[in-house]
């Protein structure tokens, strides 16, 4: 399932790949324009989200089985769903859940993959393999298994899952901070700066993060996109957002059933999550080709 | 049982007629059964008789799609009608049982005679009853099935309904002899449900993964995740039945896929959970039929009436007012339902329609909610059983319409084994929709520590009279009065009748129309070409 | 190398200890208590306890972990609360799903993502390219469930060719069972293919570079040929090892898309246990389709570094 399996670890192995050709210059209006779509689905996607806080074309919430499973019209342009709820208006709330996740999520995995990866680098040899060994399995198991597992445990809600998530992102962060911090540590400029009589916590804060921020973002442009991915599948199978409330996932779930009666009803929920995820995906690749090639090189 | 009186058309709890009466009720029993035979006949017609015309066709395997894999198959241990649909009178039976228009018949007592007083029953068993291993059927088995169902241990999910039961006595071979504590009106009715079938005392271990009965079918396999096979028992005690060979339940839980085996051919019959939408979608396809009929289910909206503020009535019918149970029908079951006024359905003979005592009026609601002390409306938490689609939709659309009357409710999903735990078990909620299946359960308003949590003096002892009343009448005006409590006194919302939606192939007969019972009885169900 | 192996293969072993260890503690963290389930409505506390006794729910968790591991490691994983059929006999009851599943899902994305890959890559910066990287970041883009729903939509509510989900038995209907699988099979590999195209892609272009290729070129070989021999071959190193992960990631993922499909695959066995808490069964699943990925996983990473000595070990 995309988000919470392939495209984070492979896309790092295609970035490496990929280095050695992005010279300037070449296909770059490729991806430039890539880039320009990437922008203004991204911003479309923030936008929407942001708007429907304050208005919406109908209240997500409000039912009105009379017009249940209406098709796209004037009155509701993107029809209705099985309890006359409007359908924009429920895709719009959706984008706000997704945003928050993917904030969220990203922000949890990010801030304790960093400290994890801190202490892995500099608690010792043997701390060192219990937690990198610790990270590899939980990065070896499976990412939705794990997300089943902990919303099992705290009960199903958007918070679960966004914990649930968060923790699927730690060990990327953790190996990709600790991997780093191994290389930057012997360089002269640390080396200079401890020469001068900086401690090692000093050296960490003030020299050593400020480098890392650079591939830490990278990794980040792509674990959002996939904590939406992720926050819709759990969605869908039904750990995500709660009824009433709308989640893109949880509209394409209920919208199932309705496949005969109400074809477009399942179209839509699904081609937002397909826009904002590919949206945040060309962005997260133009950004990258700016922030430099040399970054993507790690393993 | 000797004669099939006309009475007992429609007639579920009560007496059956026996070889001795109570003699000063004879001329008046035959009286009310006239009457009932004709009011009976009008309103079951159109209920109950399925098409006639073709002869049964022997031989075939017909396949059903059920949705939910029984948890097991022992109906003694576990109170889940899916095992029930599967076992019922297929590969278990008991002394009595129910047929499709919801009579007692007997099944394995080929009579039985009552006492005067009514504390004693003596059945007589059929001759040449076989268990599917072999061995004949002996009144020891049917003792040593009441005491196991009795004893604590075994965990039977209905102890109650054999605790009048004072001894057992095996007199021979072929009858046994039943002595009660008191009066139970209920006893016949209970030995004819699911859980009170005749087991074999050897083959107790295996009742949960490999039933051995007596029924017209025995069990082959059972694939997990996938289906239970059974096949024509050929020394069944009835001649000529069952007309088919082998029966396959497959477990289908996504109704579209139903849909899709049903069209395919991969499955002969949609037996339960089809949804209201497939129905629609199947009744207008001339290859299949679809039949629409009533069941025992009673769907309601329990609310914790130990609990503030459902505690206090004037919340509670406030509640009632601002539910539009029409749109909750149309919302939840596209209309395919009937409303129902109080905690019994239309198929039972002491139904009294009491769909009108509360109409849908929200400015109501919101006057009795001041009165309550509650002007803005309060918050609360709705608990919704995962499995069960429809209950879970009606939740949602209620939600929607309480919210417009100031009770904002959160919904929660809870997992089948949570919401047994959590609010069957320690009545931990608010609010929850359920449809009871169980027929003839209105005695739980009568258990004080049910999930409901209704303590009513007035109640308990309208049950318990009628439970020891054997008179017809007096039994049809008690229940008559416990229907009006309870929805007078709006102990939980009582939203429906759960629909009962079978679609099958047009080459399927004799399926039952009505379902007086939880069960898949295909004993007469055969196939033409 | 001798030294990576052999790192590498005690990382490997701790990793399946931390994995066995994980699996365990989550699931009996699990609220609800199991005994209670099976029970149902009517459990009394007496019937409960012996209940808890027999399923070994009374021993300290340590211990409860250890007789667990023990008996795993033998290959026995217990018995099905649910279905009082041994763990072991239900996994490979559903492996008979989602093994093809899988197996399905891995040719089609070879099948589609490799001649893709190759054809973006000889018709660089042409149409074909652009054509690949669109599809290829559609297809990381869309969710797989979703792509299930469309393909539901219009290979079966449409066009009827395919059973809109549900499955039949292989030994019944063996078509039929693959008919059922069809659809989610190319629901499921939507974005291995995307991926895969993607890789390929870039490494024989990262192969078509190289000077000696031009130099082949330059003698007059045929477009076609040059590409073929030499650059595929490279390109094979990352591809093989790139599909070695997808595979974990596949059964993995079949997990959602068996409940689009309604599929009686491993997914859906796991998911209906953790509702039932039938602990055993989720155990031994999460155990089984974590240690199959971890292996697969180590078993590429040896492969990775036989096939190329440049891959440092951090």
């Amino acid at each position: 399932m995309a988000g919470l399996t392939p495209a984070s670890g492979t896309t790092e192995i295609v970035a490496t790949e990929l280095a050695p050709l992005r010279r300037p210059g070449w296909r770059k209006s490729f991806t430039h324009r890539s880039l320009v779509i990437g922008l203004v689905l991204t911003v479309g996607l923030l936008l929407t989200a942001l708007t429907s806080l304050f208005y919406t074309p109908y209240d997500p919430l409000a039912m009105n089985i009379a017009d249940r499973l209406q098709r796209p019209a004037a009155a509701h342009w993107f029809g209705t769903d099985h309890y006359g709820r409007d359908l924009l208006s429920r895709i719009m709330r959706g984008a706000t859940v997704s945003m928050t996740v993917g904030i969220i999520a990203v922000g949890i995995g990010l801030v304790v993959g960093v400290v994890l990866g801190v202490v892995a680098g500099y608690a010792g040899r043997w701390a060192d393999e219990v937690l990198m060994r610790g990270m590899d399995a939980l990065y070896g198991f499976p990412a939705i298994l794990l997300a089943l597992l902990i919303t099992s445990v705290f009960g199903p809600g958007l918070s679960t899952s966004m914990v649930a998530i968060g923790i699927v992102n730690v060990p990327v962060f953790a190996r990709l901070l600790r991997a780093n911090l191994l290389v930057l540590r012997e360089r002269d400029f640390v080396a200079a700066a401890r020469a001068l009589g900086a401690t090692e916590g000093e050296v960490v804060w003030r020299h050593f993060l400020p480098n890392a921020v650079s591939p830490l973002l990278v990794q980040a442009t792509i674990s959002f996109p996939n904590a939406i991915l992720a926050e819709a599948g759990l969605s869908y199978l039904g750990l995500g957002m709660q009824p009433p409330h709308p989640s893109w996932g949880s509209m394409l779930k209920e919208a199932q059933p309705f496949l005969r009666l109400a074809p477009t009803y399942a179209i839509f929920p699904g081609a937002a999550i397909a826009l904002a995820v590919l949206g945040c995906n060309l962005l997260g690749d133009g950004l990258r080709d700016v922030l430099d090639p040399k970054v993507s090189q790690r393993r | 049982m000797r004669g099939r009186s006309s009475k007992a058309v429609c007639d579920m709890a009560g007496q059956r007629p026996l070889a001795k009466e109570m003699d000063g009720m004879r001329w008046r029993r035959w009286l009310v059964g006239l009457l009932m035979f004709g009011l009976a006949v009008g309103w079951c017609d159109r209920h109950s008789w399925a098409a006639m015309p073709t002869p049964p066709t022997p031989g075939g395997t017909l396949t059903i799609a059920v949705p939910d894999e029984p948890p097991g198959l022992d109906p003694t241990t576990s109170p889940a009608a899916a095992i029930a649909r599967i076992v019922y009178n297929n590969l278990l039976e008991g002394l009595v049982k129910l047929n499709m228009q919801g009579e007692i018949v007997r099944a394995l007592a080929e009579r039985y005679v009552v006492s005067i007083d009514g504390m004693e029953y003596t059945f007589t068993l059929r001759q040449g009853v076989k268990f599917h291993n072999g061995r004949p059927l002996t009144a020891d088995d049917v003792k040593f099935t009441l005491e196991r169902n009795l004893d604590p241990q075994t965990g039977h999910p209905h102890r109650n309904y054999y605790e009048s039961i004072r001894d057992i006595e095996v007199i021979d071979a072929r009858t046994v002899r039943i002595g009660l504590a008191k009066p139970d009106a209920m006893f016949v009715f209970n030995l004819a449900r699911a859980n009170s079938a005749i087991i074999a005392k050897e083959e107790v271990e295996r009742l949960k993964s490999h039933p051995i009965g007596t029924g017209p079918f025995q069990f082959v396999e059972w694939v997990r995740g996938d289906r239970i096979s059974l096949a024509k028992f050929k020394d069944y005690y009835e001649p000529g039945v069952p007309y088919l060979d082998r029966v396959v339940f497959r477990f289908i839980q996504d109704p579209s896929a139903q849909l899709a085996a049903l069209r395919a051919g991969d499955v002969d019959v949609i037996g339960v959970g089809l949804s209201p939408e497939s129905a629609i979608e199947l009744k207008a396809d001339p290859a299949f039929q679809v039949i629409e009929g009533l069941t025992t289910t009673d769907v309601i909206v329990a609310m914790n009436n130990g609990k503030p503020p459902f505690s206090d009535i004037r919340v509670r019918k406030a509640i009632t007012y601002a539910i539009n149970r029409d749109e909750v029908i149309k919302g939840a079951v596209f209309g395919m339902a009937k409303p129902i006024g109080s905690h019994m359905d239309p198929l039972n003979p002491y139904y009294v329609d009491l769909n009108h005592l509360y109409e849908y009026d929200p400015h109501k609601a919101e006057q009795l909610l001041a009165e309550a002390g509650y002007p803005q409306g309060f918050e609360f938490v709705l608990r919704l059983a995962e499995p069960y689609m429809a209950y879970r939709r009606a939740g949602e659309i209620i939600a929607g319409q309480l919210a417009k009357v100031g009770l904002k409710a959160k919904i929660e999903i809870l997992e089948w084994g949570q919401w047994l735990a959590r609010i069957y078990r320690q009545a931990d909620y608010d609010m929850t929709v359920m449809g009871h299946a169980e027929p003839f359960d209105i005695g739980i308003y009568a258990n004080a520590q049910y999930y409901f949590r209704y303590d009513n003096r007035t109640l308990r002892a309208l049950i318990k009279e009628a439970d020891a009343t054997l008179d017809d009448a007096k039994r049809r005006a008690i229940y008559g009065e416990v229907q009006r409590l309870i929805a007078e006194d709006a102990v939980n919302v009582f939203l429906y009748n759960g629909p009962y939606l079978v679609g099958m192939q047009k080459t399927v007969h004799n399926w039952w129309t009505n379902l007086p019972i939880p069960a898949i009885d295909v004993t007469r169900v055969y196939k033409s070409k | 190398m001798r030294r990576y192996l052999v790192r590498r293969a005690i990382a490997f072993v701790v990793t399946l200890f931390f994995v066995s260890l994980l699996s365990f503690a989550l699931i009996n963290v699990l609220p609800g208590d199991p005994a209670e389930i099976i029970m149902g409505t009517e459990g009394n506390p007496e019937a409960l306890a012996v209940l808890r006794a027999k399923l070994g729910l009374d021993q300290p968790l340590p211990r409860q972990y250890a007789h667990w591991l023990r008996r795993a490691i033998t290959g026995n994983l217990g018995v099905s609360i649910q279905y009082d059929v041994p763990v072991g006999q239900l996994i490979v009851s559903r492996l008979a799903v989602t093994f093809p599943l899988a197996g399905l899902a891995i040719g089609f994305t070879v099948l589609a993502g490799i001649p893709l890959g190759i054809i973006a890559a000889s018709h660089h910066r042409g149409c074909g390219d652009v054509g690949t990287m669109i599809f290829s970041q559609l297809g990381i883009a869309v969710p797989s469930f979703w792509a299930g729903i469309l393909l539901i939509l219009l290979f079966s509510v449409y066009l009827g060719w395919f059973p809109a989900g549900g499955f039949t038995s292989w030994v019944d209907d063996p078509v039929g069972a693959l008919r059922s699988l069809l659809l989610p099979a190319i629901a499921l590999s939507l974005v291995q293919v995307a991926v895969l195209a993607r890789t390929t892609r870039s490494a024989m272009l990262e192969v078509l570079r190289e000077d000696y290729v031009q130099t082949a070129r330059s003698k007059g070989l045929s477009d076609r040929l040059v590409l073929y021999k030499h650059a595929l071959k490279n390109a094979l190193i990352t591809i093989v090892t790139l599909l070695g992960l997808q595979l974990g990631h596949l059964l993995a993922g079949s997990i959602i898309i068996e409940n689009v499909f309604y599929l009686p695959g491993l997914g859906r066995l796991v998911l209906g246990a953790i509702s039932a808490r039938d602990l055993p069964v989720v155990q031994g699943v999460v155990l089984f389709l974590a240690t199959i990925i971890v292996s697969i996983n180590f078993a590429v990473d040896i492969l990775y570094g036989w096939l190329d000595p440049r891959i440092r070990y951090d």
